[in-house]
């Protein structure tokens, strides 16, 4: 019984800190990932001849990004579809082997 | 055909894989764990090959993955490694779905039921290290949503400061190569010698069958296996695996791996807070099941109540997938 109290106290500690948590609600500009940028995290420090460069080629990403995304909606679709239809046809199988021992 | 080992008296022969076994043995359903084990002997075969190439750094994991997908051997060993990744997400899911319908997890098989929900979260943790460690900008958004929602657990502050980082990558490439395939033989060896042990499950109300042999059962799971993964070496050669520009941070681009999207389409809702709480209901109610429909080999009434419901949650799931998959992503992280 005391090892069941327990359990529930630490679930409840557990649900309270995750309810308790509540975002900073700040926005950043979008930076490249690299080594350096992990360890530094001021966005300041670029000249202005690097930045043109540098979004020219963000664009380009962000571009690509998006019609990766887009394409990938297909495949979702198509892998969706197919685990619904074979946990359908998995459950007519077995549930009907089980209902036909009741009959 | 045997093979011999040195010592005659412990001469071990493939006839002795001729023990008998239900005829329901053979059937797809009960071959899907089978299946998966196959599959993840290709998985260690392929990451062990392009882990030789992988350069487990935040400057350059993408680039060492952008330079063996130069090769088109290299590209397609990355997209069979990651179609197969996927068809297990998509078979374990099945094993788990065969294994409710049938009432698998009552009486003798409890434990054996917990060291499957043990491998399940294993696996997607596997499959989730596997997406971080390309470090592109899906991978890095995957990281993102570890970090902010590791923070949100007590004491996760810590173990986030540990995650963060120039070592970043290193630290997911050892999770994934390392620390995740051990953890999966701990929990693995176990459950297949308990299935051993307590004997392959009943079918439903199936009564007295024929029995075949193991080896009969280990020929048709070699077949499903040749069919499902030849399936997936044309995929691969098809539809190569997506290695996105990036990363780049402050920005949510990018919708995780499909197997992630009812998680995704919750934290839409109701913040990140959903990636800590879903994954606990699941776990706890699947640790659960065994005790709340205990009585074993009964179609009851309890039983039925059981498997309508996981039908619900798979069809809101199979629905929440679909509904994401065809809208435009949504920022959710304060990214740094």
């Amino acid at each position: 019984m005391k090892k069941f109290n327990f359990t529930i106290i630490l679930w409840a500690v557990l649900l309270f800190s995750v309810i308790g948590y509540a975002h900073e609600g700040h926005s950043k500009k979008p930076r490249k990932v690299t080594d350096s940028s992990v360890i530094s995290t001021s966005s300041d420090t670029v000249n202005i001849n690097q930045k043109t460069s540098e979004q020219i080629e963000t664009e380009r990403d962000f571009e690509t990004i998006r019609q990766d995304v887009e394409s990938s909606s297909v495949f979702i679709v198509f892998k969706a579809i197919g685990l619904a239809l074979a946990i359908g046809g998995l459950a007519f199988v077995y549930l009907r082997k089980g209902n036909e021992g009741d009959e | 055909m045997s093979i011999e080992m040195s010592n005659h008296k412990n001469s071990w022969k493939l006839k002795d894989l001729d023990y008998p076994v239900p005829k329901h043995a053979l059937e797809f359903g009960y071959c899907l764990g089978g299946i998966t084990l196959v599959g993840f002997g290709l998985l260690v075969i392929t990451g062990l090959v392009m882990a030789l190439f992988f350069t487990p750094t935040v400057d350059g994991a993408r680039m060492s993955i952008l330079h063996l997908s130069e090769s088109p051997v290299g590209l397609w060993l990355r997209s069979f490694h990651r179609w197969t990744a996927e068809a297990i997400m998509f078979l374990i899911i099945l094993h788990l779905s065969r294994i409710i319908f049938t009432g698998s997890y009552q009486g003798k098989r409890k434990v054996n039921w917990f060291f499957g929900v043990g491998l399940l979260l294993i696996i997607f943790v596997f499959f989730f290290s596997g997406t971080v460690i390309k470090w592109d900008q899906e991978g890095f958004e995957a990281y993102q949503h570890m970090l902010e929602s590791t923070e949100m657990l007590p004491l996760g502050v810590y173990l986030a400061s540990f995650l963060k980082g120039t070592a970043a990558v290193m630290r997911m490439f050892v999770t994934h190569t390392l620390i995740l395939p051990l953890l999966l033989l701990v929990f693995l060896v176990p459950h297949l010698a308990l299935v051993k042990l307590n004997g392959l499950s009943p079918l439903p109300n199936a009564g007295l069958e024929n029995p075949t042999t193991f080896s009969q059962h280990l020929k048709k799971v070699l077949g499903f296996s040749i069919a499902i993964y030849g399936l997936i070496v044309f995929l691969s050669a098809q539809f190569p695996a997506v290695l996105y520009p990036g990363p780049y941070s402050g920005v949510e681009m990018t919708k995780p791996p499909w197997i992630f999207l009812p998680l995704y389409a919750l934290e839409d809702k109701l913040g990140l807070v959903a990636l800590i709480i879903a994954p606990l209901i699941i776990v706890i109610a699947l640790i659960i099941l065994p005790y709340f429909d205990s009585k074993a080999g009964e179609n009851s009434t309890t039983h039925k109540v059981v498997v309508w419901s996981f039908l619900i949650i798979v069809g809101i799931s199979i629905a929440m997938i679909l509904f994401v998959g065809i809208t435009p992503p949504v920022q959710h992280l304060n990214m740094n």
